[in-house]
């Protein structure tokens, strides 16, 4: 089963614009919280009162055990606005405590023996990746692929640029030792070519792909986008795990509304999900 | 001051009025995790943000209050939480699995939701063996909501049901605007609903409870129709039905146009509908639709329900029924009522 979930309410350390329409949210003192895996999520309530009934899914994009006078793990969550919930999440200020319901979900299961893991995240979808990576100490080199609109999404996601020389080297192969001590390779695309490969994600995929023999590829990000990832990873026999996303209620498995299909069964993206092998997700 | 917080629901002894609404709980497993990790030690923690959280506070006070002690495997005294309500209500049971419906199944709307679940479940015999079994461990009645497409498969998920001990109670629901055939056609007519009554009758004597909707123009006709046919009680309302649309698509969010609407937006119907129906008949009512806070429930007991039920409040915080029983508790004892019952249909003219 993993850690608890718990239903709590938390403080918001920071809640900021760090790009055009994306946002970053760091809550505090998760204290009923023991431990979060990557690829798990949180339900966040948007406010007090009746006017947002539902909380919001979000993965959690990474998580930091806080020490000294207000110990508890505290969570970093990007996010982008596209709806009514994420704009009045978008208002929510420093201080203010929100409920928190979670951790949520499966996490990603990479098979212990990966060597040369992808992953690779579209959008706000990859805000997590970064922080996954740490997860393969026994890796040969972990591969990090990261497809945004434009500069400033790709740097507020990464915050790889301070660890970059110049700025072309984005398109090449950049090693960097990572803090498992494990070699990182760190490839960029954006839509308007302002950073690295000049389109999306998955072609700059399809070019790796000729040169590095992955074990492993775990994708996040839009729906097309993770379709086609799973294709070239099946094409190549590459087992691929992909985080998918659904409009859900109550999170915890009882109400039956984020099912998707595979071809074992419907299942509940909330609890038997978001993370699914990729091979038996009915596309 | 002691309260008697006890209701009997047409037969059904409930030990306080409150009770999940269907398909919003599953079979309870799911929110007895959450409501056990919070008496744990974990929200013990959690408390310590301070003010902000009362909420989980009252809600540790009210499993350990309200839920009973029993043995775990290692002979320690767990706690059972679900044994802090009056009823659990499980999800819609059918004969056969359905596969439900496809395409989105849930949208916020404004104090709402909309869903179009289409009734997926496994089946009466899967619920028998995966969930039944320990459900009567909990300490709790069971009431089970029955679905079918036809009258006959109402009548044989009941068949099946009544070698089970530990089922308590029937709720038929003909009323789900989310399935094709079967559902709310015999809840939106009389004379269908009150012969699928009567057949149900024939086959049990656990307290039958006739769920209705509001999606019709007179909702005490159907009311009148099923007591004649031989309920025992009536659960109002399920959901009422409403759309949306996807802009960019140009197409209804939900693949079949049509989805319920749940939550605090239908309150005011459905407590209307419980007041008419308080009035057009003698059978105890489980009131629901929007309930949220103490409020709602001594409204809808107020209005005439002797039992209320919590669907959608549970997304919104998954502690709402726990906390509900504490401070509903609480509340009847600071306003001097001795016994819930006085509250029944109370409201004055
Ligand atoms: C497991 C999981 C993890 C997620 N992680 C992130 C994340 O890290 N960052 C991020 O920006 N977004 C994430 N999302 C998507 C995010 O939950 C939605 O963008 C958000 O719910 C939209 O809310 P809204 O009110 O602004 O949009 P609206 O479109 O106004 O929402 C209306 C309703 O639809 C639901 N909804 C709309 N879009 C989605 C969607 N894509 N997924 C699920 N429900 C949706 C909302 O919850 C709400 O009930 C995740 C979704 C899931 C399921
Ligand atoms: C996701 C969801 C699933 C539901 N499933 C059922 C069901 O299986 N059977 C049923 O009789 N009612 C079902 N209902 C209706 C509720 O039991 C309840 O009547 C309605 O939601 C109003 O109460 P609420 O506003 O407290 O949710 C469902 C409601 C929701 C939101």
């Amino acid at each position: 089963m993993g850690c608890m979930t718990v239903c709590s309410k938390v403080w918001v350390i920071d809640n900021e614009p760090v790009a055009d329409g994306l946002w970053r949210l760091t809550l505090g003192q998760l204290s009923g919280i023991e431990a979060v895996r990557p690829g798990q999520f949180i339900q966040l309530r948007l406010g007090e009162g009746s006017e947002h009934i539902l909380s919001r899914p979000f993965a959690v994009s990474s998580a930091t055990t806080l020490t000294g006078a207000s110990p508890g793990l505290s969570v970093t969550f990007f996010y982008q606005v596209v709806g009514r919930g994420t704009d009045r999440l978008a208002r929510v200020l420093p201080g203010e405590f929100l409920q928190l319901l979670g951790p949520l979900g499966n996490g990603w299961q990479p098979p212990p023996t990966t060597r040369r893991p992808l992953l690779i995240g579209g959008g706000v979808g990859f805000a997590q990746l970064n922080w996954y990576a740490d997860f393969f100490p026994d890796a040969e080199e972990v591969h990090l692929l990261i497809g945004a609109r434009n500069k400033a999404w790709v740097h507020a996601l990464t915050g790889w640029p301070s660890l970059y020389g110049p700025e072309e080297m984005h398109d090449v192969d950049v090693l960097l030792t990572s803090r498992a001590a494990v070699p990182t390779k760190r490839h960029t695309a954006t839509d308007n070519g302002e950073l690295g490969h000049h389109g999306t994600n998955v072609e700059l995929m399809a070019q790796l792909m000729e040169k590095t023999d992955f074990d492993y590829v775990a994708a996040c990000g839009p729906l097309p986008m993770m379709r086609q990832v799973a294709r070239l990873a099946q094409e190549r026999n590459i087992y691929c795990e992909v985080s998918l996303e659904s409009h859900m209620a109550c999170g915890i498995g009882a109400c039956m509304g984020c099912m998707i299909s595979t071809t074992a069964a419907a299942r509940r993206v909330c609890a038997d999900g978001p993370v699914f092998n990729a091979w038996e997700v009915l596309w | 001051m002691s309260v008697n917080m006890a209701v009997s629901l047409g037969g059904l002894h409930m030990k306080n009025p409150l009770t999940s609404a269907s398909g919003t709980f599953a079979s309870g497993r799911e929110y007895a995790a959450i409501w056990a990790a919070a008496t744990g030690g974990s929200l013990g923690q959690a408390t310590a943000t301070g003010d902000a959280d009362t909420d989980a506070d009252s809600a540790l006070l009210a499993v350990g209050a309200g839920g009973s002690p029993a043995a775990d495997d290692t002979g320690q005294s767990a706690w059972l939480p679900l044994s802090c309500l009056g009823a659990v209500t499980v999800k819609g049971l059918s004969l056969n699995p359905w596969s439900g419906n496809n395409g989105i199944r849930v949208t916020e709307t404004a104090s709402g939701m909309l869903n179009s679940i289409g009734l997926q479940n496994p089946g009466v015999e899967a619920f028998c063996s995966a969930d039944l079994p320990w459900l009567a461990t909990q300490d709790v009645p069971v009431i089970v909501n029955v679905s079918g497409h036809t009258a006959r498969e109402y009548e044989a998920v009941i068949e099946r049901l009544e070698v089970e001990p530990a089922v308590s109670a029937y709720e038929l629901n003909v009323s789900c605007p989310n399935v094709d055939e079967g559902g709310m056609s015999f809840g939106i007519d009389p004379s269908a609903a009150a012969e699928l009554t009567a057949g149900c009758r024939a086959l049990s004597k656990r307290p039958l409870i006739v769920k209705l909707s509001p999606n019709v123009t007179d909702i005490t006709e159907v009311a009148r129709a099923v007591e004649a046919a031989g309920a025992d009680a009536i659960s109002l309302i399920n959901t009422v039905a409403g759309m949306a649309i996807d802009v960019r698509s140009r197409r209804p969010l939900f693949e079949r146009a049509v989805a319920g609407l749940s939550g605090p937006a239908i309150k005011p119907i459905a407590l209307w509908a419980v007041y008419r129906v308080h009035q057009a008949v003698g059978l105890p009512l489980l009131g629901m639709g929007g309930v949220r806070d103490v409020q709602d429930v001594v409204e809808f007991m107020l209005a005439g329900a002797c039992a209320v039920a919590v669907g959608t409040a549970n997304f919104s915080d998954p502690m709402t029924l726990p906390r509900l029983v504490a401070e509903l508790e609480d509340w009847c004892a600071s306003e001097g009522v001795k016994d819930i019952q006085e509250l029944i249909g109370g409201v004055g003219q």
